[in-house]
């Protein structure tokens, strides 16, 4: 059974027990991974010594290092790089809502769009109004023409003998009870 | 294909949004309804009542209620329009356009027209003469008065629920 990197890289240090040690230096002798292992370890050694790095590089070098995995380690566990595996009956479930509520927002804005339309719909003001009336029937058809629509249409008996008195007044009731 | 359908998603939940949007639009409008009660009335020389119709209407602050009377030779196109002030008081505007037929003879037209306001409370009633009024009992002159009262429509639906 071959032993853990860090149990090499313990010997490498020395810092196993003699007892440990001697084991360990006959296993690397025979086993070619370990061997191969402990050589890793001991060209690192040799590189690290031989760039004069400072201890304050190496600690920053293993921190980015750290970071770079992290960063890979997320990227491909991106949420658009993820394969999300769905049932046929999933995915028609979600484009039948899709649909349900594409179709909601379409009346709805179209409601919208008829009343936002109607509100800002300014009257053409003609700009020169010369209109010769001289019949009630001509001036009835007139109004006709200009109608745009009345809530209330009320119809005065015939021969009521009404006409013009004064000044037209709006009054509270109040007030033109007091004047009576 | 993922990024589609979570496109269309969120696309989906942002329309419906809208939509909600556009229904509390219309409930801001549903709780400013204002109802127009208007009573036109012919009076005769002695202020008796010879002819009179109620009709009413429901609008919103600052929108007219167009009322049109009409008779043989007389056209009588009355726009009320009420704009309800943040205390609850209205100021009630009135424009009158009036087409009389002079002579029957000659069938000539007069037109007059004119525009009043008044400040009122909900409730209390007005009346707007669109021909003038005639002080003197003797004169032998009909007048027409539209008494007109503004209501809270909502007001008004609950108090008709509780009769």
């Amino acid at each position: 059974m071959c032993p853990d990197k860090e149990l090499i890289s313990a010997f490498f240090d020395e810092e196993t027990d003699a007892q440990w040690s001697n084991k360990i230096s006959e296993h690397i002798d025979s086993c070619s991974d370990c061997n191969e292992q402990y050589r890793k370890i001991e060209r690192l050694n040799k590189y690290l010594l031989s760039a004069d790095i400072s201890e304050e590089q190496i600690i920053k070098t293993r921190v980015y290092d750290a970071i770079k995995r992290k960063q890979i380690v997320s990227q491909e566990n991106a949420f658009w790089r993820r394969h999300i595996e769905l049932s046929f009956s999933v995915l028609a479930s979600a484009a039948v809502l899709i649909i349900a509520l594409c179709i909601v927002f379409i009346t709805g804005y179209s409601k919208a769009m008829e009343i936002v339309s109607s509100e800002n719909t300014i009257e053409e003001i003609p700009q020169d109004i010369n209109v010769q009336i001289i019949k009630l029937d001509e001036a009835a058809a007139y109004i006709l023409s200009e109608d745009t629509g009345y809530d209330i249409l009320i119809t005065i008996p015939s021969g009521s003998g009404l006409n013009v008195k004064g000044r037209p007044e709006l009054i509270r009731e109040a007030d033109y009870n007091r004047r009576q | 294909m993922k990024r589609l359908f979570f496109i269309s998603l969120l696309l989906s939940l942002n329309f419906y949004i809208y939509s909600q949007t556009t229904d509390l639009d219309f409930k801001y409008i549903e709780g400013k309804k204002l109802s127009i009660n208007l009573t036109t009335r012919i009076l005769g020389s002695e202020n008796d009542t010879i002819w009179h119709m109620d009709s009413s209407d429901v609008t919103i602050s600052g929108k007219a209620v167009k009322v049109k009377l009409k008779s043989e030779d007389l056209v009588i196109i009355a726009d009320i329009t009420p704009y309800l002030n943040p205390d609850n008081s209205l100021v009630l505007v009135a424009k009158g356009e009036v087409f009389l037929s002079d002579n029957t003879d000659s069938k000539d037209v007069k037109y007059y027209t004119t525009l009043k306001s008044l400040p009122v409370n909900l409730g209390e009633k007005a009346v707007f003469f669109p021909l003038g009024m005639a002080y003197d009992s003797n004169s032998n002159l009909y007048n027409i008065e539209m008494e007109i009262q503004v209501l809270n429509a909502e007001d008004e639906e609950e108090q008709a629920k509780d009769e």
